[in-house]
């Protein structure tokens, strides 16, 4: 059951309580948001740009985070923690794992749009 | 009121009070505190020169005339808080023979 | 106090994440609160001063400018308004958690935001500010009457130093110390030189500081310069200083004083001492000190009728010293609490110094013990050299210059019927003759005198009345009721005339009185012989004026007579 381990069940339910009709604005506004963080992170790996990586890690982690998408900002914290401390090892492979658990965390998001 | 009187509680003695002049122009206010007192029981007056600063010689013959009322050899007066000038006053005419004088 | 409201209305979110943005601002609308949105620091800070929120919740990373720098932007624009700032933040490490806080924020929210724990925190930190702004509205309160206090107190100040310095303290025989420590000082000096010459003196202490000690000081001072200006005596200004303080004064606030009356022909000093220590007087031949000792209880205590004003005398020659000082000199501490104490100033006093080089050493030893401690009571020193004669004539003529107070006069003053009919002269005489310095202590005799003047000239002169009438207590009536009838009809051309000469006279002065009437004269029977005096309701006028003045002449045919008086300073 992915929706489980991607995507807090309580916490959505709540969060599509809380915003009603602006809910699908919400998911609108996270996955365009975060998407464009991950095309940043794309660029900034291979370059070595920690700053960067630090800094649209931290974004993602946070707003996933307020989202229920628990494993996402787990993996993105990884990322901020080595962009902060200026690690490259295994960033690469980082990077592939949470666009691969963005891509998750969209699709349950697409199907939970009222 | 440069003068005033007030009867004690025992209703014996008549204290008079002067206050600032006691000459002629205080004549009548004088006489009539006196004048209103019952004298069937031998009564006693006090005249308090406590306030009198100024003094001459028409309220020495007031006096006299106050203590001719009071029964003259046998009234009991007593002049009381004499300035050290007013007493000079009083000893100049031998008053203390007739009054006593504090 | 006004009411401050417990919760904020308004309350600013600055994110650049939009889906954050988007679930705390639905979250606190939801709590009813008002929202305005940023999406960076420099944003924020606009928003800030635009919107006025007054709760702001900030992203730490954000572009532009980050929330920390923000927060401090916003703190130091809110100036005392204490306005909360909440960090949006994930980061996790306590070196990031730190320099936020230590940068003016006030709390963290982790994400992901529960609104439980939003509403908590609002509330706790609205109840702060609620705190702060009536601490802030107290502040400014206590600032604001604490001006007001200080302006008032220098306005006070401005009027008090006008009476207090009136007189002859800058005279190059006085030399003092005195410390403030506060606006007003609680000890006061007063010195001038009297019209008769006398150098009066007063020291006085009043039981506590500043305006309490200054409201008494002001009576104090404008009665003290009043008294002395008008050459009344030493006994005479301390009763009626006593007298207004008793009064005026509040229980428990009374003023110890020691006053001197330095006259410099006589070479003495008188010395009325209430409650100060001890002062002392330098003798110049042999550099030592006699100790003058307080007897009398400070002034303010006692009634009048009670209190005692008698001077002590002390003679004194050129190149003596008075010195007087307040308890302040004993009683001043050191930073251990340890008082100056009587032992040092008297082992001082002992050593057998120059006048000078004795004061320069209570000052200089005074101020070392204290050192930078804090005073705890005023401190004053006085030294008044007793001079040499030339000087000393110096010092006696600032007494009689220009005070505007009379000195050798005559004056003539003529009562036609129209006056003699209503007007009593009485105080108008007696208010030209207290003109004269001195001469006021002897008002209640030259009344006498004047009156029985007056009154034989209306009385024998004008209305011709007998003495004889008044034979027996219903004639001394009669004479009294003919003499108001008798001035009612006063006819035309009537009159009596006062003349008056005054001079000073060594110690004292001479008025020579000269009272005219137009009347026929009357011839002053000598005084009844008969011992039987109780009687006799006249006759005593003529002998109290021979007994009072220094001569008495009536020249025939008795409408003329002319009296001396002669008066002396009071001793």
């Amino acid at each position: 059951m992915p929706a489980h381990t991607s995507l807090d069940p309580v916490l959505l339910a709540e969060l599509k309580d809380l915003l009603a009709d602006n809910f699908n604005e919400l998911i609108e506004r996270y996955t365009v948001d975060s998407a464009h963080r991950f095309s940043l992170l794309v660029t900034a790996v291979p370059e070595k740009d920690y700053k960067t990586i630090y800094y649209e890690a931290h974004g993602i982690k946070g707003s996933s985070r307020n989202m229920g998408a628990t494993k996402l900002a787990e993996i993105c914290g990884q990322l901020e923690a080595q962009g902060h401390a200026e690690d490259g090892a295994g960033l690469e492979n980082l990077l592939s794992e949470a666009s691969a658990e963005f891509e998750v965390v969209c699709g349950i998001l697409a199907g939970e749009r009222t | 009121m440069s003068i005033s009187s007030s009867m004690s509680a025992d209703g014996k003695t008549l204290t008079i009070a002067v206050d600032g002049r006691f000459d002629a122009s205080s004549l009548d206010e004088f006489r009539s505190c006196y004048e209103g007192a019952v004298c069937e029981s031998p009564i006693s007056f006090n005249v308090d020169l406590r306030k009198a600063e100024y003094l001459d010689s028409s309220a020495l013959g007031m006096l006299l005339v106050l203590r001719d009322y009071a029964g003259g050899e046998s009234a009991t007066i007593t002049i009381s808080h004499c300035s050290p000038e007013v007493k000079k006053i009083f000893a100049i005419s031998s008053f203390e023979k007739l009054f006593t004088i504090q | 106090m006004s009411k401050v409201s417990y919760r904020p209305s308004k309350i600013l979110i600055a994110d650049d994440s939009p889906a954050d943005r988007l679930i705390l601002q639905s979250m606190l609308q939801r709590l009813g609160y008002v929202v305005v949105l940023a999406e960076d620091g420099v944003q924020a800070v606009e928003k800030f001063l635009s919107e006025k929120p007054e709760f702001v919740f900030l992203d730490v990373i954000m572009p532009n400018m980050d929330g920390v720098e923000t927060a401090i932007q916003i703190k130091e624009k809110a100036g005392d308004d204490f306005i909360p700032v909440i960090y949006l933040t994930s980061l996790a490490d306590a070196p990031s958690l730190a320099r936020c806080l230590s940068a003016g924020g006030d709390d963290f929210l982790s994400k992901p935001y529960n609104p439980i724990v939003i509403e908590a925190k609002i509330k706790a930190f609205s109840r702060m500010r609620e705190m702060n702004q009536t601490l802030a509205l107290q502040k400014n309160l206590i600032e604001k009457n604490n001006r007001h206090l200080i302006q008032e107190q220098n306005v006070a100040k401005q009027v008090f130093d006008k009476i207090a310095h009136a007189g002859s303290l800058k005279l190059p025989i006085i030399r003092y110390y005195m410390s403030a420590l506060a606006v007003f000082n609680g000890d006061v000096l007063l010195a001038d030189v009297s019209p008769t010459g006398s150098l009066m003196v007063l020291l006085g202490d009043f039981t506590g500081h500043g305006l309490p000690a200054a409201i008494g000081s002001m009576p104090l001072a404008s009665i003290f310069y009043g008294m002395v200006n008008k050459g009344f005596g030493m006994s005479e200004i301390l009763r009626e200083i006593n007298n207004r303080l008793n009064q005026t004064l509040p229980m428990g606030l009374f003023c110890c004083a020691t006053c001197f009356d330095i006259s410099f022909r006589k070479q003495r000093v008188l010395v009325w001492s209430g409650g100060l220590p001890d002062s002392a007087i330098y003798r110049g031949a042999t550099r030592t000190f006699e100790r003058i000792t307080s007897k009398n209880l400070p002034l303010a205590i006692l009634a009048n009728r009670d209190f005692k004003a008698e001077p002590v005398r002390f003679e004194l020659s050129a190149g003596d010293h008075i010195l007087l000082w307040s308890d302040g000199i004993q009683e001043a501490r050191d930073r251990q609490g340890k008082m100056f104490g009587e032992q040092r100033l008297t082992s001082i006093l002992e050593r057998g110094l120059e006048a000078s080089a004795v004061f320069d050493d209570i000052i200089g030893e005074v101020q070392a013990h204290i050192g930078e401690g804090e005073r705890d009571d005023d401190v004053s020193l006085v030294d008044i050299t007793f001079p040499d004669a030339e000087l000393g004539a110096q010092m006696e003529k600032k007494g009689s210059k220009g005070r505007g107070c009379l000195q050798d006069w005559s004056l003539n003053f003529r009562l036609e019927s129209s006056s003699l009919r209503v007007f009593d002269p009485m105080p108008l005489l007696l208010h030209i003759t207290s003109e004269v310095p001195g001469l006021r202590q002897s008002n209640s005799l030259l009344f006498t005198v004047l009156s029985e003047l007056f009154n034989n000239a209306v009385e024998h002169g004008v209305l011709g009345l007998q003495s004889s009438i008044k034979q027996s207590a219903a004639g001394f009536s009669e004479y009294y009721r003919l003499r108001k009838e008798g001035l009612e009809n006063l006819p035309l051309g009537s009159w009596v005339m006062l003349e008056f000469e005054h001079g000073v006279k060594h110690n004292g002065g001479l008025l020579t009185i000269r009272v005219r009437d137009s009347g026929d004269g009357f011839h002053p029977t000598n005084k009844t012989t008969s011992g039987d005096t109780q009687h006799v309701y006249h006759g005593r006028g003529l002998t109290l004026l021979r007994t009072m003045c220094e001569s008495l002449v009536i020249t025939p045919p008795g409408n003329c007579v002319e009296a001396q008086f002669r008066w002396l300073h009071e001793e």
